[in-house]
């Protein structure tokens, strides 16, 4: 086990540096003049004596090469450079709103769950029934519908119609309690879930009827278990193994959608961060901000294939 | 002789049970047959044929202008104020008419993206499956190292870099929706490649691209038609997303994404500049994942119920 954990650790890191690389030449390419934007002045105020003074202190006369290695050996140290525009270090205000985002994914996750875990065994235990095509149906509609635009529906219709609950959100921590934080997270955390539960009701319910046609679940009903034993003790418990995967990759799609939901419901996470840093051209914290992402959807996807390696021991074995 | 007649008169009549009972049919006829019996995938394609229709032919169905036809006084109109069937917007100007010529923008970014993605990840799918070895390694790491990116959060990264136009916004997304192609693509590759007739070919002394375009690649095509119809859904989805953040088509343009970005000021006052747009994107995608889905049946009938 332990070997497979640090061989995918080990393969990851090729995959870093590569991303890395092609996020910084991204942002090297851009056009734009870094000077004008540290000093918040027009090109032409700007004396070559100035300029020279700015582009010595913030290594932008460096070349391309080892501007990149400087960047990726202080990103490994924690350093993801200075902002632009505010003159704070990006790391530091990007991990002051993480924990929002954090909050707001786990939510997200967790009530995605809370509709698909029982809408997809019940599709798949009444196959064919209306229950069957109904939550099929469901899924359908709720990949294909934009996230922020449903997001914004529940802004239209809980807020400004019914008054139930606030537009923007006031709290985004349990500091308060646990009621003032489902009020405020709920609206956000349903727009961003919307796509993870319609995909993850399909998945459940392919995976557990793949699985009772199993032979092993057939044993277990023909030696007179209950139907609830044979269903919670043997089947599901297999048929949540394809779904773990899923889940992976669904968390890339709920980092890009935390990017809108965040600015459509003033959520201060790193996503409206992102906004903020795009329209005031902040690169650096652009850079940050992507690279933070990207690592952290790495992670979840390493975490995710060492459970995997964990439950099924097939995986961990091969190779 | 009699018993040789009896013997021909039998093999004819097994000849006619065997037609009458399997009429022969080649396999597209089949995905035609099996797609046309799947209620719910023909209403997908009578929707999108529709939806085509309206946006392609937009100025038979509207006498307004999308972008130049201002009217301050008829400002936010609710849906049949005034003649205008679904309202005016801020500026005053008739949003079914937006609506229309904003299909144009979002059909034809869904389109162009994924056709760019799937000749360029199909192209890198086929060379990589066929010729195997580092060639592969290489390329597949490249593709697995991008497919690990939050892909709308490259997107944004290449947007805030290109500058928001509709021909940016194709871009980045043909950039990031490549991989998919690619995968699937050597997956089919990989399995095929193994077969006889493949063997036959190179025996046959064919040249290796006619054999990779010509006895692969179209024995690969299903899977890649699925991807590729809920490919279009998807690159409409996340343009409108990028577009509401301010970096997909110019502000000015009819664009649904921009529609409903304009419509978030006006949420309390005329939610309907924000729902129509909404109703629009979602119909429009719904129809092409329920054609993917009914392809998906047709090409795998072990796929079906």
């Amino acid at each position: 086990m332990w070997t497979y954990i640090l061989r995918r650790i080990l393969q990851a890191i090729p995959t870093l540096l590569v991303i890395s690389f092609l996020i910084f030449s991204l942002l090297y390419l851009t056009p734009g003049d870094p000077v004008e934007l540290i000093m918040g002045t027009e090109d032409e105020q700007i004396s070559p004596e100035q300029r020279a003074i700015v582009e010595r202190e913030w290594g932008l006369d460096k070349p391309f090469l080892i501007r990149y290695f400087n960047f990726v050996f202080n990103a490994a140290r924690g350093d993801l450079g200075t902002s632009y525009v505010t003159s704070k270090p990006v790391f530091a205000s990007i991990m002051e709103r993480y924990p929002a985002t954090l909050r707001l994914a786990g939510s997200a996750m967790v009530l995605a769950l809370l509709i698909s875990l029982p809408l997809g065994i019940t599709a798949a235990l009444r196959h064919n029934s209306i229950i069957d095509s109904l939550a099929t149906a469901l899924a359908t509609v709720g990949v294909s519908l934009p996230k922020f635009w449903f997001g914004l529906v529940l802004i239209i219709t809980l807020s400004l119609k019914l008054h139930l609950l606030p537009t923007t959100a006031t709290v985004n921590d349990m500091s308060q309690g646990f009621w003032p934080f489902f009020k405020a997270v709920i609206m956000p955390a349903s727009s961003l879930a919307l796509g993870m539960a319609a995909t993850q009701t399909r998945m459940i319910r392919s995976s557990m009827l793949d699985v009772l046609n199993q032979d092993y679940v057939r044993y277990a009903r023909s030696k007179g278990l209950k139907e609830r034993a044979v269903i919670y003790g043997h089947a599901l418990k297999n048929a949540l193994i394809p779904v773990i995967t899923v889940i992976g990759g669904e968390v890339g799609g709920m980092m890009g959608g935390a990017v809108v939901t965040e600015s459509i419901f003033s959520w201060p996470g790193i996503g409206r961060l992102a906004v903020n840093s795009i329209s005031k051209r902040d690169y650096p914290t652009i850079q940050g901000i992507t690279l933070i992402m990207c690592i952290s959807y790495m992670i979840v996807n390493l975490l995710i294939d060492i459970i995997y390696a964990w439950v099924d021991p097939r995986i961990r074995l091969d190779k | 002789m009699s018993d040789n007649n009896k013997v021909n008169e039998k093999d004819r009549v097994m000849d006619e049970i065997g037609l009458e009972a399997l009429p022969v049919t080649n396999y597209w006829q089949d995905v035609v047959r099996l797609f046309t019996k799947n209620r719910i995938a023909v209403l997908g394609l009578i929707m999108m044929v529709i939806i085509v229709v309206l946006c392609v032919g937009a100025p038979l169905f509207t006498s307004h202008d999308p972008i130049t036809e201002m009217n301050f006084t008829e400002l936010l109109f609710r849906p049949g104020q005034g003649g205008h069937i679904l309202g005016t917007d801020d500026l005053g100007r008739d949003i079914w008419t937006r609506l229309l010529y904003g299909g144009r923008n979002s059909l034809v970014t869904g389109i162009a993206v994924t056709l760019i993605a799937a000749a360029v990840g199909i192209a890198i799918g086929l060379v990589a499956g066929y010729f195997g070895g580092p060639v592969e390694s290489l390329l597949m790491r490249f593709t697995d190292i991008m497919l690990s990116f939050p892909f709308l959060i490259i997107a944004i990264a290449i947007m805030a870099v290109l500058g928001p136009s509709q021909k940016n916004v194709i871009l980045a997304l043909a950039i990031v929706s490549w991989p998919r192609f690619t995968r699937l693509t050597r997956g089919q590759v990989l399995q095929i490649k193994q077969l006889e007739y493949i063997e036959s070919a190179s025996v046959a002394g064919f040249k290796k691209a006619r054999i990779m375009f010509n006895h692969i690649l179209p024995n690969c095509l299903g899977p890649l038609i699925i991807q590729a119809t809920l490919s279009v859904g998807g690159a409409i989805l996340s343009a409108a997303s990028l577009s509401y953040l301010g970096l997909g088509a110019d502000a000015a343009a009819p664009d649904w994404g921009v529609m409903l970005s304009q419509g978030r000021n006006y949420l309390q006052l005329a939610p309907h500049l924000t729902t129509i747009p909404g109703v629009a994107i979602s119909l429009t995608v719904l129809a092409m994942n329920w054609i993917g889905d009914g392809l998906r049946d047709a090409f795998d009938p072990k796929m079906r119920k």
